[in-house]
């Protein structure tokens, strides 16, 4: 299983890839706004994707939006601060499939990539 | 007077001090006739008190009194004959006598058990250690009863009407299920909700918006694409407050879903439906009360830790200034913007110095006077009135003054019992020995107990002879710390600990230990509060490091302890990992020990003699 985690900050960046369990997970990919994220994404093909929504060039919905229309089984988590209930709707109504809320802990964050494995590997079956 | 007129004033807690009574009174000698006369002149007196040279002898009641006369020849056996003789003979069973003080419910259940023949018969009560006796009706004591047990349903109702929850079921097009809580009807102020639309009726008191945002919540519970755990933090209902409407008060709701399925399919939505409006105003309430008791604690803080001849110079010319500032107030009308400015210059001058000598407390309310003033003198066409403005900013600076000058009077009491001058050893470090450690820990200690509601008693085995000049401030700022932390957090107040059983008041306890053969000092401060809770530092840990394989210790971590704070104490005193890198930085350790429930302990060991430190 392959992941991509997008975000702008490299802090959040690093705190996700922390939490990664190598065991499940092969690969990690890293884009800090929403056109590297397309790009890498269309390249790479990985099965899950940790998502911010307040990106730089392309913000996180339309990065969704594009990254579906490529591969609509992928599962997508929202990682980013909940500024509005509506957008985070909106998130999930494009295809994402959680929000976790920003700031989280070590130990959130690490469940909650353990349940997007999941969702992630039952997608594929 | 009427019953009635002070029935409304009764509660639950009413005793029988606010009954209306009776102290018609007649001496042994008067007889049956005069009793007869007093009762033709009083018709609502329910008896008389009788009494002799030795006071209070019995009652006699209209009811008593009637159906004796009623019987053959009762009125020529009695009327004639002193109603001293008439008591012992006719109205047998000594009067029950009860004190004020005596609930209404508990005076009743009394009067009940008296005998058969007397039930009916008026109830003594005595107030002013016995001095005074009157008498209470018994019917009268009957409808107060009535009224307290009314009362008593009527809060009961209420507190059901308030903490409560119920559970409603919605299908794929949000519709209600017919099977609900009926909880639910009246927590919402709404009946009939089966097959209403769940966001429709929800807009009714919440709005269109947030109508709305129900909805969308609810498609994104049914999307099979969605995890449910990881959609609960975007739950738009799980607090929500719902403002007045058809004369109900604000509520504060909770919402929570819950996807119910079968197979793979989901086919409905569990609806958690909470009403928390006692609980969000409760701890509303709590946490005003918490924020004004740290504000005092604040200050008391900050004084212990001023040098003491600064704050009594300080505190003189405050009040000083003050008491000028009042008099420009009062002098203002021949020319208000001149006394104006005069007053923003006093106070930002004493606002200054305040914040040199480190009374951030003083600054601060100084500081928002001083704006206040400062927008009185950018005002156009300054008028007397305008000067109101700043009166409640004075008032409150007044009673910082009063506030401060108590603290300082109870601090230097303690200082002068304490050993006083001269009699503990003065380095330079210990300039003053003004107040010593444990007169400022005996200070801070009492005066947090009154302030927190927790009675604590303080102990202290300490020569001060045996504490090392150069370790004086590291030592007082660590105990400080320390018994700030314990009498904030881990004394429990005095209803917890009786019901704990736990002896009131708490104990803490302050040692001083020399182990010369060992070449250590050693510090030692117990309380016998709650303990650490260590399933909490494990929570903390685990939010904090990602893992909680961490033993007490840990609550020294840098962070720690503060990360605390924040929630409820926020910027008082230092945190405990300070304390430690002091400790440490005197080539010292801090331990703590702990029993959940008894104590907590800590144990500073520091080395005997500072040179050899390295």
């Amino acid at each position: 299983m392959r992941l991509l985690i997008v975000d702008d900050s490299l802090v959040v960046r690093d705190a996700i890839q922390r939490s990664v369990d190598k065991g499940t997970i092969s690969d990690v990919y890293r884009a800090e706004n929403g056109e590297e994220a397309v790009s890498i994404f269309s390249r790479e093909k990985p099965e899950m994707v940790t998502m911010d929504l307040t990106l730089p060039r392309l913000d996180g919905l339309g990065a969704i939006r594009q990254i579906r229309s490529i591969a609509p089984r992928t599962s997508i988590l929202v990682i980013s601060a909940l500024n509005s209930h509506k957008t985070a709707m909106e998130a999930i109504a494009l295809g994402a499939c959680g929000f976790l809320t920003k700031p989280f802990t070590q130990r959130e964050i690490a469940e909650a990539l353990d349940q997007l494995a999941v969702h992630a590997s039952a997608g594929q079956a | 007077m009427a019953a009635e007129t002070f029935l409304p004033t009764l509660t639950p807690q009413s005793t029988l001090a606010e009954l209306p009574t009776w102290d018609v009174r007649l001496p042994v000698t008067a007889r049956g006739d005069d009793f007869d006369e007093v009762m033709r002149r009083h018709p609502e007196l329910p008896g008389v008190v009788v009494f002799d040279a030795s006071g209070v002898r019995g009652a006699i009641s209209r009811a008593r009194f009637q159906q004796v006369i009623s019987r053959p020849f009762g009125g020529e056996i009695v009327r004639p004959r002193a109603i001293g003789a008439l008591l012992e003979e006719f109205f047998s069973g000594r009067a029950m006598i009860l004190d004020t003080s005596t609930p209404v419910q508990e005076a009743l259940r009394q009067s009940l058990s008296r005998d058969k023949s007397m039930l009916y018969e008026p109830i003594l009560i005595s107030g002013n250690h016995g001095k005074d006796v009157r008498l209470v009706g018994f019917t009268d004591l009957l409808r107060a009863d009535s009224r307290i047990s009314s009362l008593r349903n009527q809060q009961m109702q209420e507190i059901l009407a308030t903490v409560q929850e119920g559970f409603l079921l919605v299908d794929r097009d949000h519709r209600i299920a017919s099977e609900y809580s009926r909880s639910v009807e009246r927590i919402l102020g709404r009946t009939d909700l089966a097959h209403r639309l769940l966001p429709d009726l929800l807009g009714e008191f919440l709005g269109a918006d947030q109508a709305e945002l129900a909805f969308g919540y609810l498609e994104t519970l049914f999307n099979p694409n969605v995890i449910e755990k990881l959609v609960a933090d975007i739950n738009p209902l799980k607090s929500v407050e719902v403002p007045e409407r058809d004369g109900r008060p604000r509520q504060h709701l909770g919402f929570a879903f819950r996807r119910s399925t079968e197979g793979r399919e989901i086919r409905r939505i569990l609806v958690r439906v909470e009403d928390r409006t006692r609980e969000v105003e409760l701890s509303a309430e709590l946490e005003e009360q918490e924020r004004q008791a740290g504000q005092r604690v604040d200050l008391a803080m900050e004084m212990m830790q001023v040098q003491p001849d600064a704050l009594t110079d300080y505190l003189t010319r405050f009040l000083a200034e003050l008491a000028q500032i009042t008099r420009f107030r009062t002098h203002a009308a021949t020319s208000p913007r001149a006394a104006v400015d005069a007053m923003f210059r006093i106070l930002h001058s004493l606002k200054g110095e305040a914040g040199v000598i480190g009374l951030r407390t003083f600054a601060q309310r100084l500081h928002r006077t001083e704006d206040a003033a400062a927008s009185l003198r950018e005002t156009q066409g300054l008028t007397l009135q305008h000067l109101d403005r700043l009166d409640p900013w004075l008032d409150s600076l007044r009673n910082l003054g009063a506030e401060a000058k108590d603290l300082i009077a109870r601090l230097s009491a303690l200082a002068t019992r304490n050993g006083g001058a001269g009699s503990s050893p003065s380095g330079p470090a210990e300039a003053g020995p003004y107040p010593t450690i444990v007169a400022s820990l005996e200070s801070l200690i009492t005066d947090l107990s009154k302030r927190l509601g927790k009675p604590a008693r303080f102990i202290a085995r300490w020569d001060p002879e045996d504490l090392p000049v150069a370790y004086g401030a590291v030592v007082r700022e660590a105990l400080i710390q320390l018994a700030r932390n314990s009498m904030v957090h881990g004394i429990e107040t005095e209803p917890e600990r009786r019901q704990l059983r736990k002896p009131v008041p708490a104990t803490l306890q302050f040692a001083l230990r020399r182990h010369e053969a060992e070449g250590q000092l050693e510090v030692l401060f117990q309380d016998d509060g709650r303990g650490l809770d260590m399933n909490r530092i494990r929570a903390k840990a685990r939010a904090m490091f990602g893992h909680e394989d961490v033993d007490a210790q840990v609550i020294f971590e840098p962070g720690f302890s503060t990360a605390e704070a924040t929630t409820g104490d926020a910027g008082r005193g230092v945190g405990l990992d300070l304390v430690r890198d002091k400790v440490e930085g005197l080539g010292g350790m801090i331990l703590v020990h702990s029993e959940p429930g008894v104590f907590c302990a800590f144990q500073l060991i520091l080395p005997l003699d500072p040179e050899v430190r390295s």
